[in-house]
């Protein structure tokens, strides 16, 4: 077992700190939407909102358990293992909170033009 | 920790379970460096994407003090080429992906276009709306 990077351009460390600041990222969203959207829209937003916010947490953890895979693997010369999971996680979590957005933006907005 | 390497028994590969099986079905291993480069390029649309329906959100969170029936076009735009990015962001992903393990050219840009014209869509909307 190794301490040194697997490449000097830290690429793996790198990917690892993209992947926290975007589920951050996410998870500021998801609560945004549980904020207004639950006032507004009702429990089912609320609840969107919070497995938008889950599939975030979810990306963060694998994200973190796979880094460690992706230095013994590469390190020991095998392939790198494949992120499938948690682009699927990210990716449905933006999806669904963005589409609570739409709907919380439609229903808000109606109501304001005289 | 390299006894797998020399254990008689484990002579083939482990079976390949990475998923999307049409990208890891396909082509050979590249530059496990480029594949994580392409992650990052991933998760620059997923922020993007989180930008722009932000951005839409917060026109009318905000009350930004234009034209309603402008502003609401404004923000609906916005959060529409947020839900496109992201879903261009993963498909993207892998059919680039899939590109550098055949080989072949990397797929262009293709809603970059969309995204600029987008943008000046929605700045020209919020414009004409703080006038009206």
């Amino acid at each position: 077992m190794s301490d040194a990077p697997f490449d000097i351009g830290l690429q793996p460390e790198r990917t690892l700190l993209a992947w926290r600041r975007t589920c951050l990222a996410l998870a500021v969203g998801a609560m945004l939407v549980i904020k207004l959207g639950a006032p507004t829209l009702g429990i089912v937003a609320g609840i969107i909102g919070v497995i938008s916010l889950g599939l975030g947490a979810g990306a963060y953890v694998v994200a973190t358990a796979r880094y460690r895979m992706v230095h013994t693997e590469l390190s020991a010369g095998r392939v790198l293992p494949g992120p499938g999971l948690q682009v699927a996680l990210i990716a449905l979590g933006v999806a669904l909170g963005g589409s609570l957005a739409a709907a919380w933006v439609i229903a808000v907005a109606v109501d304001r033009i005289p | 920790m390299q006894l797998d390497d020399v254990n008689p028994a484990s002579g083939s590969e482990p079976k390949d379970t990475r998923r999307p099986r049409w990208v890891y079905g396909a082509g050979g291993e590249p530059d496990p460096r480029f594949s994580l480069a392409n992650e990052r390029t991933f998760l620059a649309w997923v922020r993007t994407s989180l930008a722009l329906i932000a951005a839409g959100v917060a026109l009318e969170a905000l009350q930004v003090p234009a034209h309603p029936e402008l502003r609401l076009s404004a923000a609906l735009v916005l959060i529409a080429l947020g839900l496109i990015a992201i879903v261009q962001g993963g498909i993207s992903w892998a059919r680039t992906e899939r590109s550098m393990r055949l080989g072949v050219a990397l797929p262009g840009l293709t809603i970059g276009g969309l995204i600029i014209g987008g943008v000046l869509v929605v700045g020209v909307l919020v414009l004409i709306g703080f006038l009206w």
